[in-house]
């Protein structure tokens, strides 16, 4: 037996209580946000370790079962179901423009180099929709060739005066777009400028047509607002055909811009040669994908639309015919959407269907000269050498 | 002293520091301070002045509520019921139930006793229910249910709402929206649940939209919102005796706070933290929030539109649907709006005898004081008396 004196026993309680103390405050101190933290699952942000390789999903579908199309006669027949969920008729509008207004003065256009002069084309459409398209014409020796170039959820197709400048450069002519609602197309009446028009909806009451998404509530059976992003280019189209003796007309565009390339291009043959650009990929890869939203937009998910055609028969659509091809750009990196290798799953498959129909071509360009949103330079030459290419 | 002595002395006091340490550790987690009263679920950063919009009061909004009486809401309810269901209100239970089990992270919190898990497959989707039982000695017979919409738990507005009411006595129910549970699980690329369709091939299940292109005349994906609630009380009828159910959401999960109480009268009180607001306020604003295939799904919202729902979600009796609104929410420049509807639904409310409509809006610029009023208005509603929570 241990004798221990009450002086040591002493010591010895009063060091364990020190060490107690210590271990308290020490605690205390450096770890009380630690202790009373709920760890938060750490959300997948979606940090794709490489662009250059496939999402692993993206694998599991086969693309040429999804393929609807095979004869020349499927093109025809998915042709005029869109123009009948669209127009409710079977063929394209052959109506005109609301009017037209030559040699008009848009005082920001004013410096534009290789601008010889400016037409406004307005079309007006349900819901007091109204489309402002501009008919530039090149100063230079004219290829007379037309370019049309569709502008995206920016708003105005100034924003692309650049690429529409250098198109004159070319000696083509361009007939710009703005997407519906934005840019030229939108009628402020509120105090932000953003406000577009006002509807009313029985179920709903009175609503602004000022985000597409609101174009759901106003689609019924007798009427779809997918008509407000392809109808201008139709009657536009028939005015330039009535008025000019282009010898092709190509397309083009990015983003929102690029969709409605996809789209009117899929529908109206005399479109020839079409270039959408970092617009779309079918819903098979764009869903997967962690870095996307499958679009915050109408047009980008509507069930309806992409219950008659799904991408891929779009892509084949507007790209065969005599004298067609469609030349999809998708930048590698693109922070927005589309980037990646996935375009490989498909390019093959679509190329190898539009020669099996007999005329025209598919492919991908996949720019990996930026990791920016947009239609480069790089790909611009793309788009202009193929123009040059009969 | 001798070294023999001071050595002792030591490892005295090193045996004495892991203790203290273990006590502060727990003095801290079973002290009021492990729930931070956080805020409403928003980022008080910048206050904008809340904006008043005359297009808001265009709207005759007596004329697009087309409920007059209880059949209309009877009328109603079944058509929701069949479009969502396409056939009855769910009978079933959830598939999977995991009884007690381990707490995991949230065995810090004192309020908690024990954690029942339901789970849900569908397809390759899954989802998973919690239901938080209290530790407190004298437990409240109501089951509050939050539905924390596409947020993970751990949003701290849900996190502090859930334990505080643990601590409070009250079990808690925890449903999130069908694709929180992929942040939950912290999926990958190559975890990505996808779904076989003949139309468009595998698609993924990460956002919210894919639901558009899933939905067809036989099956609406509005379902896969509602079931993990619906199957749940189904169950929880049956094994427990609570004497009422009370559902809160905010955001996306206010969504659910909505429309579930307007199909299931199970619901006696249901509160909106900033509620799905009707399409005349949400499209004549600066921000529209037309984002999430539920809040603006077309043929859902032309059978009743979400005045209506407020309006089923409000009637029978002892029932209640409550709207919070945080006037200075910077990411919602709309919430004056109730101004142009929140009298006019009342009044129909009341005309049908049954329930009570009613919005407060907290015009405080602290977010944390909010939180707590919140609380205090929830719990008062299913007490039926004044609570004050003594923060």
């Amino acid at each position: 037996m241990i004798k221990i004196s009450l002086k040591t026993t002493l010591f010895l309680i009063v060091f364990f209580l020190l060490g107690s103390l210590a271990g308290y405050f020490v605690n205390l101190i450096f770890f009380s946000v630690e202790s009373s933290a709920i760890a938060t699952p750490e959300l997948n942000e979606g940090n794709r370790s490489s662009y250059n390789s496939p999402l692993s999903n993206w694998n599991l579908t086969d693309p040429g079962k999804l393929i609807t199309i095979s004869t020349p006669q499927d093109i025809d027949v998915k042709r005029k179901q869109l123009m009948q969920f669209i127009w409710k008729t079977d063929h394209l509008p052959t109506t005109l423009p609301g009017s037209i207004e030559k040699d008009f003065v848009d005082s920001r256009y004013k410096k534009m180099k290789y601008l010889k002069s400016i037409d406004k084309i307005t079309t007006r459409m349900e819901f007091g929709l109204k489309s402002i398209a501009y008919h530039f014409k090149s100063s230079k020796q004219n290829k007379n060739k037309l370019v049309i170039y569709h502008g995206e959820h920016s708003g105005d197709f100034i924003y692309a005066y650049a690429l529409i400048e250098s198109f004159l450069k070319e000696g083509y002519d361009v007939l710009a777009f703005a997407i519906p609602l934005l840019g030229l197309n939108s009628e402020p009446i509120g105090d932000t400028g953003r406000f577009g028009n006002i509807v009313d909806i029985p179920v709903y009451g009175i609503l602004t047509l000022a985000d597409h998404n609101t174009f759901f509530f106003v689609d019924n059976s007798t009427f779809t607002s997918i008509k407000f992003y392809v109808h201008p280019i139709a009657v536009a189209l028939n005015y330039i055909e009535q008025q000019y003796d282009y010898e092709s007309i190509v397309m083009t565009g990015y983003s929102g811009g690029g969709w409605t390339t996809t789209l009117y291009t899929a529908l109206d043959p005399r479109i020839q040669k079409s270039y959408p650009a970092a617009s779309s990929q079918p819903f098979y890869l764009i869903s997967n994908d962690y870095d996307l939203y499958m679009g915050g937009d109408y047009e980008t998910f509507n069930p309806e639309l992409y219950r008659i055609a799904d991408y891929l028969d779009l892509y084949i659509m507007g790209s065969s015919g005599e004298n067609r091809n469609q030349i999809q750009i998708l930048n590698l990196y693109d922070p927005c959407c589309f980037a990646g290798v996935g375009y490989k799953t498909y390019e093959d498959v679509v190329s190898d269907r539009v020669k099996s129909l007999g005329n025209g071509s598919f492919s991908v360009f996949s720019d990996d000269s930026h990791y920016e949103h947009k239609i480069s330079d790089v790909a611009f030459e793309v788009i202009l050498e193929d123009m040059e290419r009969n | 002293m001798n070294a023999k002595f001071v050595l002792i002395c030591f490892v005295i006091f090193i045996i004495g520091f892991p203790l203290g340490a273990q006590f502060a550790k727990s003095s801290v987690t079973s002290s009021l301070d492990d729930l931070k009263p956080y805020g409403l679920p928003t980022n008080p950063v910048k206050s904008p002045v809340p904006v008043v919009k005359e297009e808001w009061f265009l709207t005759n909004v007596s004329q697009i509520i087309k409920i007059n009486s209880p059949e209309d809401i009877e009328k109603k309810r079944a058509e929701l019921i069949q479009y969502i269901w396409k056939g009855d209100f769910p009978k079933g239970k959830p598939p999977l139930i995991r009884k007690n089990v381990e707490l995991g992270q949230y065995k810090e919190f004192v309020g908690v006793k024990s954690l029942d898990i339901y789970e849900f497959n569908w397809k390759s989707l899954k989802s998973q229910v919690y239901h938080f039982k209290t530790r407190a000695k004298s437990p409240k017979p109501y089951l509050i249910i939050i539905h924390i919409g596409n947020k993970p738990l751990s949003q701290s507005f849900h996190l502090f709402f859930t334990f505080f009411s643990l601590r409070a006595g009250f079990d808690v129910l925890v449903i999130p929206s069908p694709l929180s549970s992929i942040e939950d699980q912290n999926l990958t690329y190559s975890s990505v649940p996808a779904i076989n369709t003949p139309s468009f091939g595998y698609l993924g299940l990460t956002d919210q939209n894919v639901f558009f292109l899933l939905e067809d005349n036989t099956f609406s994906p509005l379902q896969l919102y509602l079931d993990p609630l619906a199957l749940s009380l189904n169950l929880i009828d049956q094994q427990y005796n609570y004497t009422s159910y009370h559902l809160v959401g905010s955001f996306d999960g206010a969504w659910e706070a909505t429309v579930y109480p307007a199909l299931d009268p199970r619901i006696k009180t249901s509160h909106a933290i900033y509620p799905p607001l009707p399409f005349f306020i949400a499209t004549n604003s600066d921000s529209t929030s037309l984002r999430n295939y539920e809040y603006f799904h077309p043929e859902f919202t032309k059978l009743a539109n979400y005045l209506e729902l407020y309006v089923m979600a409000s009637y029978g009796k002892g029932r209640k649907h409550m709207h919070l609104i945080d006037r200075w929410n910077p990411h919602r420049y709309n919430e004056d709006g109730y101004k142009a509807y929140a009298d006019e639904v009342a009044r129909r409310v009341k005309t049908l005898d049954e329930g009570d409509f009613e919005t407060r809006v907290f015009d405080n610029k602290q977010q944390k004081e909010s939180s707590v009023l919140v609380l205090e208005q929830i719990y008062s509603d299913i007490e039926g008396k004044e609570i004050n929570v003594g923060w």
